[in-house]
């Protein structure tokens, strides 16, 4: 062996006078460094603080200014004129009728397709369950606004493929342009998030308490009954509270759906009393109507989070010895399996097929072996001509990405302030993004939108960065809870372990704590990429001609063109993009399992 | 509780040894807010960790060892007293100063290694070179980090991601980066705790050895007693957030300065005493439960030899076990008369637990005794290796 020398700075023990230089680097570098870290920490507060609290704020007052036509800021004096408004116009009542049928209808649907799903997938025999399963999650990469025009294509009662095979076969009109078809979209496209939340409480339902019941004679029902639901219901009531305030600020759905019969919901209202077909904008009916559904989204969040909170209470636990054993489905198998199927293809691929089959049609028409002849690209070649496309496909993708980005910075950087207490108040900040979670995004859209007409600096109104500062301000909560999650789970250890080397913060987080988080990030980033392409209602409310981007471009067409097969071709273009984001997030989840 | 260090330090080629850690009257609590009604993790903790000495926090879990080490450290912020090391004050709570962990001379081996996954084995070893404190350049890096690594044998796998190493490779990696920071003191938390005993054995030696070659001060935690033993050139036992005892591993057995000391390192009977009175030579007359016992190992303030409660604590090996059917015991001549409970017989002596009164007596006795459960034995104590603890 080589002796090491590992004394080759000064001895210390020859130097016993030295005051220990290392101890203290000179004090010029050090506060110099100091004040810079200071200096960011400053700035990332007050920009948090403001994409978080300025909208609040902003809606609150315009919602306590009695305008009609007017801005909220040109009218003097403050009163619950709006409220009383609403309240006692009779459309309220009808409003809100629609929301909360809305609401529960879509939960239900949500909830049953879920529950059972889950069950089916995690505790049973079913056949091919490997494929099943992703499917079953095949939503997740759609965006809403492609998801409810597919639906609209399928199922619209004059000639959705859908609305014609059962008029055919059950001889029942079916109508998707209703409250039902809201409902039924809606639900449908909750499941995945829902599955997602409930399945792995099945799957650590400890078998043995279910063979326990099984072996005392009691039947599938009663098992079910007293032994699974009450061990799954945490898991379900957050996902049905998250469900709700989905369903609630969701605006694609009950647009696309419902506006052609006038079928209002909160979310549809405000961006109507906004951006109305004809007439003056009224913000003082929008400013109290999001106030009400912000008022019912927090409160909602509220209760998930004490329920998720205490969640790790009634969590089973199993052992190392842990045995799968699965309930057997016996001659129930094959016809269970069929009908999954039937719900895969009639929920999922065929409204999905449909939208692919009208972009490449040159009119609309249903899905026949006839009509192969004549698919043509020319839908596609109409999009990219278009007058004026190149401008937004810029958009579009300056806004992804830029949002994607940015978001994901303050996320880290406030998850990572947050959990190593970088400064005082750093978990407050971090927390108080939660508030933005429960502003349902067409209300915080016309608050920036407000904010900006009232106070125009920087004047970005009417670029792509009005859009991206409400988008990033959506995406903080979420994105930073991500990070968070991810730092939760790193060791201290590894951390600590370069801290007390002597690396400064700086440097510890850029070669250890970033590196270690990069996963997590690229999943964070890509999951607002997804999100941030398809989100519809607040590109909407920001519109202007010099901004638009592809999603308002596709609604535009959709709903007031009328060019299906244009608006298809579209559609799949947000679809292609969106699930190779969407495939990246999980296979990456896939492989850190592995 | 400091003058019994002394009598252990061999001070080892230094002079006039320094102290590399002075820690006085250290007290944390987890608390938001705490106040003096506040549960304090460790309350009023003092103790020197001598240049180049092996130094040892035991004691059970939560007892605050892990936090005494990252108050150390600068990990964490203590609401008082005061630390020093290598002369310097790193924390001193009445000024509110508070070096933080990157200016102390410290290196450490957290409990879990914190071994960086994304870096490979030559990465993790050079990092205190090209980010800590005590930055070099160029070829010098990759040359001190190879040689660290060849000292402790993983010289092959420098090219190797950190996580193709098994758990003991992983432990002299994160020692061999902490070495290379060149630190003033080695603080290690539990870092054999991960391993197999096999190993852990091995892993100790090398351990020491090292600490040994490289002359630095090092403060470990463990709760495992005998790895304190074997392993430190001083002791520091402590119980729920205060020290009991500060000795080298031979005067924390033989001398136990509490119930609590004799119990937790190596297995020791503990009768409870009614009352005391002073003996001859500086010895104690303790009345038991099974009758007055003398006690040659006695506090040394003369005060503290007569009183009410406390313990008579000797060690299994200094029972003398023999036969009752040899003699009559008679009163006075000290011994005690019992039945055993259960006999075991382990190779080179027979493990005996005799009941006498109340109280059960565990000794050790000759392997041809011949007890067994239900026999009369009589019991004496050597007042020689018999302790009185007034606690
Ligand atoms: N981060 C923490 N927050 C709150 N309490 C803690 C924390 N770390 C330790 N404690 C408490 O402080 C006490 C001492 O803990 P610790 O120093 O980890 O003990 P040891 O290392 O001796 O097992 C325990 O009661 C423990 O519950
Ligand atoms: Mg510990």
């Amino acid at each position: 062996m080589n002796h090491v020398k590992v004394d080759e700075t000064p001895a210390r023990s020859t130097e016993p006078a030295e005051p220990a230089p290392r101890a203290d680097p000179p004090p010029a570098a050090r506060g110099g460094r100091l004040a810079a870290g200071t200096l960011v920490n400053v700035a990332m507060v007050v920009l948090i603080g403001y994409l978080v609290l300025v909208p609040l704020v902003i809606l609150l007052y315009s919602s306590l200014k009695a305008s009609t036509t007017q801005l909220p800021f040109q009218v003097s004096g403050f009163s619950f004129t709006n409220f009383v408004n609403v309240f006692e116009s009779s459309h309220f009542a009808s409003v809100a009728g629609n929301t909360a049928l809305y609401v529960v209808g879509s939960l239900l649907v949500a909830l049953v397709l879920s529950m059972c799903l889950a069950y089916l997938m995690e505790r049973t025999d079913i056949p091919g369950r490997r494929f099943l399963a992703p499917m079953a999650l095949a939503p997740m990469a759609v965006p809403v606004t492609v998801m409810a025009i597919a639906w609209a294509l399928v199922a619209n009662p004059v000639n959705g493929p859908l609305a014609v095979a059962v008029r055919e076969v059950f001889g029942v009109d079916i109508d998707i342009y209703s409250l039902a078809g809201m409902i039924l979209v809606m639900g449908i496209f909750g499941v995945p998030s829902m599955y997602l939340t409930i399945a792995p409480a099945f799957a650590r339902l400890n078998p043995e308490l279910e063979e326990a019941a099984a072996a005392v004679g009691a039947p599938l029902r009663r098992r079910l009954r007293l032994i699974v639901f009450p061990l799954v219901m945490p898991a379900v009531s957050a996902a049905a509270m998250l469900l709700v305030v989905v369903a609630l600020e969701g605006f694609a759905i009950p647009a696309i759906l419902g506006l052609p019969k006038q079928i209002f919901v909160f979310s549809s209202q405000i961006q109507y009393y906004v951006q109305p077909p004809t007439g003056l904008p009224n913000y003082g009916q929008a400013s109290s109507y999001g106030v009400l559904l912000l008022a019912v989204s927090l409160v909602m969040l509220l209760v998930y989070r004490r329920r998720t909170r205490d969640a790790h209470r009634f969590r089973v636990v199993s052992g190392k010895g842990y045995r799968q054993t699965r309930t057997e489905l016996g001659r129930w198998r094959i016809p269970v399996f069929v009908v999954v199927c039937v719900y895969l293809a009639v929920g999922i691929a065929l409204p999905i097929l449909t939208l692919v089959w009208t972009s490449f049609s040159p009119f609309v028409r249903p899905v026949s072996l006839s009509g192969l002849g004549s698919l043509t690209l020319s839908n596609y070649s109409t999009v990219f001509t278009a007058p004026g496309m190149g401008q937004i496909l810029l958009n579009t993708a300056e806004v992804v990405l830029l949002t994607a980005t940015v978001a994901t910075a303050i996320s880290a950087w406030l998850a990572m302030s947050a959990s190593r207490r970088r400064f005082p108040g750093s978990t407050f900040l971090f927390e108080a993004t939660f508030l933005v979670f429960g502003i349902p995004s067409v209300v915080l859209g016309f608050a920036i939108l407000f904010l900006y007409i009232f106070f125009p600096v920087p004047p970005i109104y009417g670029t792509v960065w009005i859009i991206i500062v409400a988008l990033v301000a959506r995406y903080l909560p979420r994105g930073s809870r991500m990070v968070q999650t991810a730092m939760l789970q790193l060791d201290d250890g590894l951390v600590e372990a370069a801290q007390v080397t002597g690396a400064r913060p700086f440097t510890v987080t850029r070669t250890v704590l970033l590196p270690l988080l990069s996963p997590a990030l690229r999943k964070c980033w890509l999951w607002i990429f997804a999100q941030a392409l398809g989100e519809l209602p607040i590109a909407l409310v920001l519109t202007s001609p010099d901004n638009r981007t592809l999603v308002v471009e596709l609604w535009s067409i959709f709903t007031s063109s009328g060019d299906y097969p244009t608006a298809s071709a579209l559609a799949v273009l947000l679809l292609v993009v969106s699930t190779v984001a969407v495939w990246s997030v999980n296979r990456r989840g896939a492989m850190e399992e592995s | 509780m400091t003058e019994n260090m002394t009598e252990n330090v061999a001070g080892p080629a230094k002079a006039a040894p320094g102290r590399s850690i002075v820690v006085d009257g250290l007290r944390k609590s987890y608390e938001r807010n705490a106040g003096d009604a506040a549960a304090y993790a460790i309350d009023g903790v003092s103790f020197d960790v001598p240049e180049g000495q092996f130094v040892t926090l035991l004691g059970p879990s939560g007892c605050g060892k892990t936090t005494t080490l990252r108050c150390v450290a600068g990990l964490e912020r203590a609401q008082g007293g005061r630390i020093e090391m290598a002369g310097q004050i790193v924390f001193d709570a009445s000024q509110g100063r508070h070096v933080r962990p990157e200016d102390r001379p410290i290196a450490m081996v957290p409990q879990s290694y914190g071994i960086w996954p994304h870096m490979t084995v030559l990465d993790n070893a050079a990092f205190p070179m090209r980010h800590g404190r005590n930055r070099r350049r160029g070829e010098e890096v990759r040359r001190r980090a190879m040689e660290m690594l060849e000292q402790v044998g993983l010289q092959s796998m420098a090219d190797r991601w950190a996580t193709q190493l098994s758990g003991g490779q992983q432990q002299r990696l994160a020692f061999a980066r902490a070495l290379l920071g060149d630190p003033e003191v080695l603080l290690l938390d539990e870092p054999l705790s991960n391993l197999d005993a096999k190993l852990r054995a091995k892993l100790r030696q090398e351990l020491r050895s090292f600490q040994e070659k490289f002359e630095i001060a090092a403060l470990y935690v463990t709760h495992d007693q005998s790895e304190a033993l074997a392993l430190s050139d001083t002791v520091i036992v402590m119980n729920q957030g205060r020290i009991e005892q500060i000795d080298g591993p031979e005067r924390l057995y033989d001398h136990p300065r509490s119930s609590f000391v004799a119990d937790f390192i190596g297995s020791a009977n503990l009768l409870p005493v009614e009352h005391t009175s002073p003996g001859p030579d500086g010895s104690v007359l303790a009345k038991t439960g099974v009758g007055a016992v003398l006690c040659g190992r006695s506090p040394a303030a003369p005060d503290d030899r007569s009183g009410n409660g406390g313990f008579v604590c000797v060690r299994p090996e200094n029972v003398r076990v023999r036969a009752a059917d040899e003699g009559t015991p008679q009163a006075g001549d000290d011994e005690i008369l019992g039945r055993v409970e259960t006999s075991e017989f382990l190779g080179d002596r027979l493990e005996l637990v005799v009941r006498a009164g109340d109280v059960a007596i565990t000794a050790f006795a000759r392997a041809d005794l011949g007890s067994r459960p239900g026999d009369d034995v009589s019991l004496a104590f050597d007042p020689a290796s018999t302790s009185y603890l007034a606690s």
